[in-house]
């Protein structure tokens, strides 16, 4: 599903140039659940913005559903993005002039999804993560787990084949993580879907089936799926 | 999408009222500004189309080579012209003449008044204009020469409730008129202004108006053929009237009835104060403008600073598959619904401000052009553009930010502080142009007040002796002034200071080519006392003035500058037929915008007066007032006391250039705060987005000065080079204004200083007020919310 091959990602400064990511090869399969780990600043959140479209590689190639992603335009990107990848971030990142309802309805309206379908999608959405009372507040007026619970429901809503969680359980204590976590691996054994998540915490990485560690930009352990 | 892009557009202007307000605030006051330019503008520029056949009416005028040399246009022409070219150019469909009778004494049953604005003309004037009759019949009114047309107006104010048609009026009391029309009143749009209509005479003094080479004194229109061109028939004037008039180097024209309010060059025009500058039609576009950029530069500014705040919003309608497309959209959405609120409140100020803007101007502007189904169409376009100028391009930076970015925190990066500065820059030097212009504006005008004239025109009273019956008066009348004790001083004159009065031909040397024009004024020996004019050489005139071959004259210093002579060289010299017996201080008796001319004052001798002057003293003007009026009317009976004071007639020479700038002044005033108040929320946005750093300095120690010195020391330096910007820009605009006052002030560098230093204080004070805000506010609480 997801192919890098020699990817660079470098900043120019003046006669210096700083790698964030450097030669990383990397292959993702369907219905995958993965983890990346590493030290902060190791380029995890880069990798990740990568894979999910949102930042792109200088060097290297990256091939999603074995199209080469350099060739997609910026539409075709979109469409991914309404159809496809549900991205799920640390700092939540819910739009603070929206309610619960709102936000969650919003990833719904660039997807052009009719009106009355829209409520009942919502509605199951308020309904399988217990916010129902919460519909008409606005994020600030949320605890930090619920807001994630918020976050993680607008990443789902479009029945997303791939999630792209970027330290989704870092600011939430353990309960509220392991929440979360349980709701990922339903959605991977039930539905099939590809997780992609970083994390900090082994015990969060174990309800994946892989760990990608991350040193300095490079991967530097545990690929089973690499080619001879 | 489109309910959700509303919500949040709401939402984001509710939570940040500030910012919302002073955009709304600016941009109602630059639209509503805008609107009140427009009004003003339409009514100058569509003057006389309300004319059906506005279109194929042309003036025709000459302009001509004057006996000094200078090319003069004028619009008055020989009393057949009309007929002539009616008789021989196949184009020419009709042709009116038309002359304004000066102030007239009418008689009505037994009373008598005054009535100004009585228009000669012909029969065919109701053909070719659009003055439609309310009574009566447009083609038969003036059929007989003893027949009177009036608008309803002067119907309504002599016969209230009686019909008006078949009345009699008398002019001058001799020449009597019946009404046999009532037409509406000339729109305040019409170059032609009338309160009575008759005929021209067929002759004056014996002879036939339709004599060549006498008489000039008719402006003269044409309705053309609508195939016809104009220029076509104005080249074939020339030969059709060879050897009927004496053409000299004349040249005619044909000015577009159209054209006229707004560029007519005549040296004399019918209804003067119907006559407006196309230059004031320019400056006041120029305004209005500016006021609309500078209330959109707020916008810009405002929402390029703002935008970091939204940029969270932006990486996740990204993330969940937004194109720059829809963001592009959202965010000019919303400067959109700020500019139609915005608009919608201008309207309610146009209708608010209308009524002052039309006191202050004296004009009846209204607000009806606005409501038209056109303008409408146009307003809304207009609005949008705005919108879509404003909002374009903080929605692009916005729309463009890559969301990798914005998650990182480093949205900063791409924000566009160089514009921003830019667009502050601009700002202050437009406030600051317009400051100094209407400073300049406002020292001339009070330059033109206060000037030493050349004679002293408080409390003077002229009254105007204006028909026959009452000049035959006027020197019984001015004994019984003379002896009051209240009255310092009075004379009798055959012409005033501050009148248009008569213009001589002075050849004072035999062989000389060219004539010098003089300006000619009858006077009595107490006229200089009276008007308090200085004679600096010579002396006055005397009573006994019996018709010697030479007449005494006291001329002004400008003539003996003119001859080369010093004022004690010029007493009983010749000067053309007169000679010269005293020289007095030049004196104004003409606008300051022009050179005082040579002038020749003679004595009046036994001719009736038209004028009686008289210096009142300073004390119980009012009781004398009441007696002069008491006297009048024992003297005078029935005739109305014509007057007025002389310091208002120099006055009124002022007074439509006193109006616009007046406006202008008040148009400035409103860019100079719609500039302050995007200054202010500029301050107030930077203030709170450096809160935390704020918060950490002074909790290492910083004052309050060196937080106030932090926050202002980048905008106080953008004021600065906007002003360095403005200098040579405002310097250029104002003199080029001067230069056509004849007395002007010298533009000092003080005005310059005093601008700078205010425009720098008025925005360090707009700063100081964010910036002390924030120095005062507790430390704790601004770490804390980060
Ligand atoms: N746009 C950028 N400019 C400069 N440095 C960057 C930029 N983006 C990321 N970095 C640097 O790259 C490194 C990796 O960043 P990131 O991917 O956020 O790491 P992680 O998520 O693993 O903590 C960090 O040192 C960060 O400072
Ligand atoms: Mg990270």
């Amino acid at each position: 599903m997801i192919k890098l091959r020699n990817i660079d990602r470098y900043i120019d400064k003046r006669l210096q140039r700083n790698f964030i990511l450097k030669g990383i090869d990397l292959d993702i399969e369907e219905g995958d659940f993965v983890s990346i780990m590493g030290p902060s600043g190791a380029g995890k959140s880069t990798l990740l913005n990568i894979i999910g479209f949102l930042d792109d590689a200088n060097e290297g190639e990256y091939y999603f559903l074995d199209e080469p992603v350099h060739s997609l335009n910026e539409r075709q990107k979109s469409e991914y993005h309404r159809s496809y990848i549900g991205f799920v971030f640390q700092a939540y990142h819910l739009i603070d002039e929206l309610t619960v309802y709102e936000n969650i309805e919003m990833p719904l309206l660039y997807r052009k999804v009719k009106g009355s379908q829209r409520k009942s999608m919502v509605a199951d959405m308020l309904d399988r993560f217990n916010i129902v009372a919460k519909k008409d507040l606005f994020p600030n007026q949320l605890s930090g787990g619920q807001q994630q619970l918020v976050g993680v429901a607008r990443a789902l809503i479009g029945s997303p084949k791939l999630i792209l969680a970027d330290e989704p359980t870092g600011n939430l204590h353990s309960d509220q993580s392991k929440e979360i976590m349980e709701t990922f691996k339903k959605l991977n054994k039930e539905d099939g879907v590809t997780i992609i998540q970083v994390t900090h915490s082994d015990e969060m990485a174990s309800y994946g089936d892989r760990v990608i560690n991350l040193q300095d930009g490079a991967v530097t352990e545990n690929n089973p799926y690499e080619e001879e | 999408m489109f309910r959700n892009y509303i919500k949040i557009a709401l939402r984001n202007l509710k939570k940040d009222k500030g910012y919302t307000l002073i955009n709304l605030i600016g941009l109602s006051m630059g639209i509503g500004v805008c609107l009140i330019i427009f009004i003003f503008l339409q009514f100058h520029l569509s003057f006389d189309s309300f004319n059906k056949k506005a279109a194929n009416i042309y003036r025709v005028t000459t302009s001509e080579q004057g006996p000094d040399g200078d090319f003069r246009s004028t619009g008055s022409m020989e009393g057949a012209l009309a007929q002539t070219l009616l008789d021989e150019i196949p184009e020419v469909r009709a042709s009116v003449r038309a002359s304004r009778y000066g102030k007239t004494l009418i008689t009505i049953g037994n009373e008598n008044f005054y009535e100004e604005n009585i228009l000669r003309t012909d029969p065919s004037l109701f053909d070719i204009f659009t003055f439609p009759f309310s009574q009566g019949d447009p083609k038969t009114a003036l059929s007989d020469k003893s027949n009177i047309v009036l608008t309803k107006s002067v119907a309504q104010k002599y016969f209230r409730e009686q019909n008006p048609i078949g009345q009699e009026i008398v002019f001058n009391e001799r020449n009597r008129y019946i009404v046999t029309g009532i037409v509406e009143d000339p729109p305040a749009q019409s170059h032609i202004n009338f309160s009575m209509v008759i005929n021209i005479p067929d002759s004056l003094s014996g002879r036939s108006i339709m004599d060549w080479n006498w008489l000039r004194s008719f402006h003269t229109y044409v309705l053309l053929d609508e195939q016809a061109s104009p220029n076509d028939v104005e080249a074939k004037i020339p030969s059709i009237l060879e050897g009927k008039m004496a053409l000299g180097n004349a040249e005619f024209h044909l000015q577009s009835l159209t054209d006229i309010h707004l560029k007519s060059d005549l040296g004399w025009e019918l209804f003067p104060e119907r006559i407006f500058s196309i230059n004031y039609i320019y400056l006041f576009s120029i305004v209005g403008i500016f006021i609309l950029l500078i209330a959109c530069i707020n916008y810009v500014n405002l929402a390029t600073a703002r935008a970091t705040t939204r940029l969270k919003e932006v990486g996740v309608r990204k993330a969940a598959g937004a194109q720059q497309g829809n963001l592009f959209w959202q965010f000019t959405g919303e400067i959109l619904l700020l500019t139609f609120t915005s608009a919608v409140f201008s309207l309610g100020l146009v209708e608010l401000l209308l009524p002052y803007v039309n006191k202050l101007m004296d004009l009846q502007l209204s607000s009806i052009v606005i409501w038209s189904p056109l303008f409408i169409t146009g307003f809304i376009s207009f609005i949008f553009l705005i919108g879509i100028i404003s909002g374009t391009y903080p929605a692009f930076i916005l729309s463009s930010f890559k969301p990798a970015e914005i998650f990182k925190g480093n949205g900063k990066l791409l924000t566009s502080e160089g514009l921003r500065k830019g667009l502050v820059v601009f700002q202050f030097s437009v406030s600051m142009i317009l400051i100094i212009s209407t400073i300049i504006i406002d020292q001339q005008l009070t330059y033109f007040q206060d000037k030493n004239l050349g004679l002293n025109t408080e409390q003077v009273l002229n009254i105007s002796l204006e028909s026959t019956k009452t000049r035959e008066l006027g020197n019984v009348f001015l004994e019984k002034l003379a002896n009051h004790s209240n009255i310092e001083s009075v004379s009798a004159s055959g012409d005033l200071p501050g009148n248009s009065g008569t213009t001589l031909y002075l050849y004072p040397f035999e062989d000389q080519e060219l004539p010098m024009p003089a300006r000619y004024m009858s006077i009595d020996p107490q006229f200089i006392k009276t008007m308090e004019m200085e004679l600096i050489a010579g002396t006055n005139l005397t009573i006994p003035n019996t018709k010697s071959e030479q007449i005494s004259v006291i001329v002004n210093e400008t003539v003996v500058k003119e001859m080369g002579w010093k004022p004690d060289e010029a007493i009983n010299q010749r000067l053309d037929r007169f000679v010269i017996i005293g020289v007095v201080k030049d004196f104004h008796f003409e606008s300051l915008e022009q050179e005082i001319r040579p002038a020749v004052m003679a004595p009046l001798g036994d001719a009736n007066p038209d004028y009686i002057s008289a210096r009142l003293s300073p004390s119980n003007i009012s009781e004398t007032m009441d007696w002069i009026r008491k006297e009048w009317d024992t003297v005078a009976d029935s005739y109305p006391l014509q007057f007025t004071f002389m310091d208002d007639t120099f006055e009124s020479l002022y007074r439509s250039e006193e109006r616009l700038g007046i406006l202008f002044t008040v148009f400035c005033i409103i860019t100079i705060i719609i500039a302050c108040l995007g200054l202010f929320g500029l301050m107030a946005f930077m203030a709170t987005k450096r809160t935390k750093e704020i918060g950490i300095r002074k909790v290492l120690g910083a004052s309050i000065v060196d937080i106030v010195t932090l926050l202002s020391k980048d905008f106080i330096k953008l004021v600065v080079l906007g002003f360095v910007i403005a200098i040579p820009i405002a310097w250029y605009a104002t003199n080029q204004w001067l230069a056509d006052f004849a007395y002007r002030i010298e533009v000092s560098v003080d005005i310059f200083a005093f601008t700078g230093i205010s425009a720098i204080l008025i925005s360090f004070f707009t700063i100081s007020w964010q910036a002390i805000k924030s120095a005062l506010s507790n430390p704790v609480e601004s770490l804390k919310s980060e």
